[in-house]
């Protein structure tokens, strides 16, 4: 497992950086959406890396089944395939200004990157061990964190409020 | 053994492309999109820290990180569709009305 660590992290962060490059650069969103697939896979390969079982078995239920299967329906169901370059076609000064902008920004931010990766040499190895199964989590979870716990159960029962009350409004306009 | 520099430096990666995403595209489906994508970044540096340090409590972090996101995404995705219904808009820029 130690020999093997290493080429295995290199696998799959470089899967992750190439899918996550495809979601932002892809101009059709169900495209994008399964390189989000992707990349949550191969986070939750590098969380078993990390020994954090029950977090990449999490990572795979809840977001590669529900939450990206969410955004699916939604791009399926509204058909908003092409809807892109119908807005690129507005002659604008934006049209010219948008990419000096972008170029910039992306230069800032890969400045900022350097400077992370320059400053990441100065960090201590890692020493400890400590493997994240159900039994270690659940223990954490229901002593030093009860009290995040309960608030994020109050959390989604506000968003269940919320999606609810705005399928209601649409049901009673139609 | 993996250092803990590079996972570190990976979720700087995935978080300035992520960033970079949701400030660049026009398309409110790849923003929130790329917005978890930022999200995700953090997790694996909740979880790495979690690991290096032999405290579970990063992992456990991580989970609510999961829970929120889930509902943020279910009420984003509901006013997405709303919108796009109602409107025909899915660019951000466009949506400068709070009532019609």
């Amino acid at each position: 497992m130690n020999n093997l660590g290493l080429p295995l992290f290199y696998l799959f962060s470089a899967v992750a950086v190439v899918s996550s490059l495809i979601v932002v650069t892809n101009r059709r969103p169900a495209y994008s959406v399964l390189a989000l697939t992707l990349t949550m896979l191969a986070l939750s390969a590098l969380f078993v890396l990390l020994e954090a079982y029950f977090v990449a078995v999490i990572q795979v239920l809840i977001y590669a089944g529900a939450i990206l299967v969410l955004f699916l329906f939604v791009i399926m169901l509204l058909g908003m395939e092409g809807t892109d370059r119908q807005i690129n076609k507005e002659k604008s000064i934006w049209n010219i200004v948008r990419p000096v902008a972008q170029l910039v920004l992306a230069v800032l931010l890969l400045a900022e990157l350097g400077f992370a990766i320059v400053q990441a040499k100065n960090l201590p190895q890692i020493v400890t061990h400590v493997a994240g199964n159900v039994e270690a989590i659940s223990e954490t979870l229901f002593t030093r964190y009860l009290l995040p716990f309960e608030l994020v159960s109050g959390i989604l029962l506000i968003g269940i409020f919320g999606v609810v009350n705005l399928a209601y409004q649409e049901q009673k306009k139609s | 053994m993996i250092p803990l520099s590079h996972y570190l430096i990976l979720s700087a990666v995935l978080f300035i492309i992520g960033a970079f995403g949701a400030i660049t595209r026009r398309n409110i489906v790849i923003i929130l999109l790329s917005i978890e994508l930022m999200l995700n970044a953090a997790n694996l540096s909740f979880v790495t820290f979690s690991h290096a340090w032999g405290d579970l409590g990063g992992q456990v972090i991580s989970l609510f990180v999961i829970a929120i996101a889930a509902s943020e995404v279910a009420v984003g995705l509901a006013i997405t569709v709303l919108l796009f219904r109602n409107r025909g808009i899915l660019d951000p820029n466009q949506m400068n009305t709070m009532k019609w």
